[in-house]
């Protein structure tokens, strides 16, 4: 064993972040875990461990912006309170201002700063040489949407106190199993699980363990195989595809991505079941709503929560004089948003607009869509309306899965100005285990939630060694999708 | 301490447990169910596991970059102002150290020299081009030869042979705007009739009943391929309109003239050309031949669309366009999806080398590999590799005697192994087998792998966008790659030309 290797590797390194499903991970977690289990009963101590746990996470992860996290954590911890115990409106709003300015300044200066003097063709290393080659705190959207939940909710008075104990109140935005990608807790939802105790029982045994599990199944297994195998070549050079093998890269982007972030959730949601603590879904089985307005009530869901109660009502509110065309205006400009908060690239921006668009459609022929509901037979309707929508979402996942907007138009002039079915044939026979993935993860989606439900009972109720026996056997299978030989790349129609 | 806390913990003691002696035994298990030789259960090796030190990062690939986009950036800025330095520069005397091939065969710092070179200076410390010495000439001379002798007066082509790493004349564009500042020209050179690919520098469309025919896919009956590897023929008789061809050329195209390049006519073959406003502006007729044939059109140069309708009983073996000036340097475009170059054998010798002398091919790059790299698994593979390229180089030297050949090594190129991207572990040996080839066959040999920054060195260049993971480069990673390419050969020229002056005055001392 290489000693000096372990001091090495608990230093930041930026070429080697902390992943959930490192050995490294393992190691320190089940180390962790070992402290944590004898603090369990101690909530304050449980919350410190916790917290210093966290905080290592995040620095290991992102390196010395844990300032920036701690720094953001104690504005709004102090702002909060002052916004509670203050009696002035004016006051209120002032300090509500001066969190947003604060958080969204930090969001700001991180993530789009480079971005929006690029696109005014600045280059900041000239004029701004100390703010050249910004870095991203990574999951900063993230834990500023969470303390700004907390900020908006004490504001509103939906919360009946501002949490008064400093810790729990930066573990609340610091807490590791969500810290990078979510789902987005909401204060009101996860503080009063870290004020008070907890309990464990069998079934957040086996449900932590059965998501850690399928979690790593659906992320490494398929997703990143789906990636290294298909999908990242196509979208890396589209031009070097031709439509018919650029569309099935689109489907398969589709669901990779959607097992990638899912399977991410579900580690997260499992980890924090071993916990003690109960974090919510972020998808329900996405590629079966009928529309978009749907698909965002299945997909990252506590992110479209947010932005339906923090800014689509909001938005709505104001522009309710002015009826359907308010509405669709709010449903834009939250789309708009929601485009921007994905990542500083004109092709989010773009990725957000299309939905935005699809929502404004889905309000505006609601009441004709009910019309041909009532005349065509429900399940034709379901599967029309299914089919429909899946190929919108395929087709919008090119803007949100491209490097920039060139490639994305290259990928649409492909596909629609390139497409040969002729050689489909050569493409199954070349790419028959990726495509084999790529069906196989597609009726993994669509198969009944029961059965899930009904697998993880049986987990459950499972002996501790044979739940040991199972995880083991699990591991090594995913391990053999993590370790296979590289798809060649293989350019058809030579 | 809860119960069902500690239940957790022993959960994840025992999991541990069970993948600590996976690792440990699982070379020696042979489970029953487990007959068939292909099933392995693989787990990550003990020492792996137990090793938490950090991967070695290629620093040398990520210092390489910084120094190349340091200068692709100055470049891109000052080029107008470098160009005016290096116009007003004189050649002066002085005298370069011969770099031996064992010393230019690894990474070396070239010799400080104080004289002022003809062209760009030296712009960094890694020596990638092997320029070898025998009997006194260097592979590039016959090239530079004709470089400072024959560029005024004619066209001097250089051949750009390759894969999908320069299709649609990506790579080649960039050299070929070095090579016309430096040494006059104009145009984009070859053009294929149709292509799988978009093009750089036009907008292609053409009728649908065209056929391709490739020394890769989709081969011809004969080994009369044009000089690129292909050739290209129309069916007109299920279609009722004639088979026509059209190039909208994007703006920073100029040219004087378009050539068609063609052979095989057992009928006269008319061409009419429209304008962008489907005014028939010329008409040629390409007359009867057997053998490689290049017929100027009386296409005006001002022309940024072009349409050409072909009229004729049978097809001719078509090749492709020539869109290019009167003289000075032209860089053409060969390049082939999934080629590993080894088809080029299929091309008939004679009809390879009249095709050669006609276009006044002075120097043939040869930049192939990438598609040969996942294939290559064993010692016996490269052997065998390097054979067959020595076989292709020397059926070159033999059909292009006035004409210099480089080949351009295979570049770094990542595969997924034990779930990290890492370069393709033969890769040396394949960079290897393609040098002791160039170099057996008396070519110059450029080292695209070292001039990456080596072994893993792509996954530098992917993170700082320059190319996909299996080595495809993007548009700024192919700027840097020409620009370097281009750089390194006019460090040997430079050295070249000192070399000629260095024998001048010797000639005249004694004199």
């Amino acid at each position: 064993m290489n000693i000096s290797g372990i001091f090495e590797s608990l230093k930041f390194s930026s070429n080697h972040p902390l992943f959930y499903n490192s050995v490294l991970f393992f190691a320190l977690f089940t180390l962790f875990y070992a402290v944590y289990m004898l603090a369990f009963n101690k909530v304050k101590l449980r919350n410190l461990l916790l917290l210093l746990f966290s905080l290592y996470f995040y620095f290991k992860v992102s390196g010395l912006f844990v300032i920036i996290l701690l720094l953001i954590s104690t504005s709004d911890y102090f702002i909060g309170l002052w916004i509670f115990y203050t009696k002035s409106n004016a006051l209120k709003k002032i300090l509500l201002t001066l969190s947003l300015l604060i958080d969204l300044g930090y969001l700001a200066y991180y993530k789009y700063f480079d971005f929006v003097l690029q696109t005014f063709g600045i280059e900041n290393s000239h004029i701004y040489p100390f703010i050249s080659n910004i870095l991203v705190p990574i999951g900063i959207s993230y834990f500023v949407f969470k303390t700004l939940t907390y900020i908006f909710d004490i504001y509103r008075e939906r919360m009946d106190e501002p949490e008064h104990n400093y810790i729990n109140y930066v573990l609340y935005v610091s807490f590791f199993p969500n810290i990078l990608a979510g789902p987005i807790s909401k204060a009101r939802d996860l503080l009063p699980q870290i004020k008070n105790k907890l309990v464990i029982t069998e079934e957040h045994i086996g449900r932590g363990f059965f998501l850690i599990l399928t979690g790593a199944f659906k992320k490494v297994f398929v997703a990143d195989y789906l990636a290294n195998n298909l999908v990242d070549r196509v979208f890396d050079t589209p031009t070097l595809y031709t439509g018919f093998e650029n569309l099935m890269a689109t489907y398969s982007a589709t669901i990779q991505i959607y097992f990638d972030f899912s399977g991410y959730t579900d580690i997260v949601i499992g980890i924090a079941f071993l916990l003690g603590f109960t974090i919510q879904p972020n998808f329900n089985k996405p590629f079966l709503a009928q529309n978009v307005t749907e698909f965002w009530r299945r997909w990252h869901i506590t992110l479209s929560q947010w932005m339906n109660e923090y800014l689509f009502y909001q938005f709505s509110f104001s522009l309710r004089r002015f009826r359907m065309f308010g509405v669709i205006v709010a449903v834009l400009l939250t789309f708009f948003i929601s485009g921007v908060w994905h990542g500083a690239n004109w092709t989010f921006i773009l990725w957000g607009c299309s939905h935005g668009l699809a929502i404004a459609y889905d309000v505006i022929t609601k009441g004709t869509r009910v019309s041909i509901a009532k005349v065509i037979p429900a399940p034709i309707y379901r599967f029309i309306s299914i089919f429909i929508t899946l190929n919108f979402l395929s087709l919008s996942i090119i803007l949100f899965r491209s490097s920039d907007i060139t490639k994305a138009m290259q990928m649409y002039e492909t596909i629609f100005m390139n497409f040969d079915l002729g050689i489909a044939r050569d493409w199954f026979a070349a790419y028959t285990y990726p495509f084999a993935m790529v069906l196989f993860a597609y009726v993994l989606h669509y198969l009944p939630q029961q059965w899930n439900n009904s697998l993880t009972n049986i987990y459950i109720k499972m002996h501790w060694t044979l739940k040991a026996i199972i995880a083991f056997v699990a591991i090594l299978l995913i391990y053999q999708a993590f370790n296979t030989d590289t798809q060649p790349f293989i350019y058809l129609e030579f | 301490m809860s119960g069902k806390l500690f239940k957790i913990f022993l959960i994840i003691l025992l999991l541990e447990a069970f993948l600590i002696a996976y690792s440990f035994f699982s070379p020696k298990i042979n489970l029953p169910f487990l007959n068939d030789k292909d099933i392995e259960i693989k787990f990550i090796e003990l020492d792996d596991l137990m090793d938490f030190s950090y991967n070695k990062v290629n620093l040398v690939a990520d210092s390489l970059i910084a120094g190349y986009l340091k200068k692709d950036s100055v470049q891109q800025k000052d080029s107008t102002k470098i160009k005016n330095i290096l116009k007003n520069r004189e050649i002066v005397a002085g005298i370069l150290e011969n770099k031996s091939e064992s010393d230019t065969a690894k990474k070396a710092v070239k010799p400080k020299t104080d004289v002022k070179l003809p062209f760009e200076e030296p712009t960094n410390n890694l020596i990638a081009l092997i320029n070898q010495e025998h009997n006194g000439k260097c592979a590039l001379d016959a090239f530079f030869n004709a470089l400072t002798h024959h560029k005024d007066t004619s066209i001097l082509r250089i051949a750009h042979y390759g894969d999908s790493q320069l299709e649609g004349d990506r790579v080649t564009s960039y050299i070929r705007r070095r090579f016309q500042e430096k040494f006059g020209g104009s145009g984009i050179g070859f053009v294929p009739c149709t292509d799988i690919t978009s093009h750089v520098n036009l907008r292609r469309y053409e009728s649908s009943n065209w056929k391709r025919y490739t020394v890769f896919k989709n081969k011809y009956k004969n080994g009369n391929y044009g000089v690129s590897g292909t050739v290209f023929r129309f069916t007109n008789n299920n279609y009722k309109q004639n088979p026509w061809l059209k190039f909208d050329m994007y703006k920073f195209v100029s040219y004087q003239s378009i050539s068609i390049l063609y052979g095989n006519a057992l009928t006269e073959c008319i061409v009419n050309t429209y304008n962008l406003n489907k005014e028939k502006i010329c008409s040629d007729t390409l007359p009867i031949t057997k053998s490689f044939t290049i017929q100027k059109l009386k296409v005006p140069s001002s022309q940024r669309s072009v349409k050409f309708e072909f009229i004729a009983d049978n097809s001719p073996d078509f090749y492709g366009f020539l869109i290019e000036g009167e003289n000075g340097v032209q860089v053409d475009n060969y390049a082939i999806r999934g080629h590993s170059g080894t088809g080029l054998m299929d091309i008939d010798s004679d009809y390879l080398a009249k095709q050669i002398k006609l276009l006044n091919t002075r120097l043939i790059i040869f930049q192939f590999g990438a598609n040969v790299v996942p294939y290559i698994t064993s010692n016996n593979k490269c052997k065998q590799l390097e054979e067959k390229y020595y076989e292709l180089f020397m059926k070159f030297k033999a059909a292009a005697p006035n004409a210099s050949i480089l080949v351009v090594g295979a570049g770094d190129m990542a595969t997924y192994i034990h779930g990290k991207f890492q370069s393709y572990p033969f890769l040396p040996k394949i960079r290897d087998a393609q040098k002791n080839a160039a170099l057996r066959a008396g070519c110059a040999f450029w080292d695209l792998f070292e001039v990456m920054g080596g072994m893993n060195s792509i996954i530098a260049w992917t993170n700082k966008g320059l190319t996909a993971k299996d080595g495809h480069l993007y548009d700024k990673g192919r700027r840097i790659i020409a620009k370097e390419l281009f750089d390194d050969l006019m460090d040997e020229y430079n050295t070249y030309l000192l070399k000629q002056q260095q024998l001048i005055s010797d000639a005249e001392g004694n004199q």
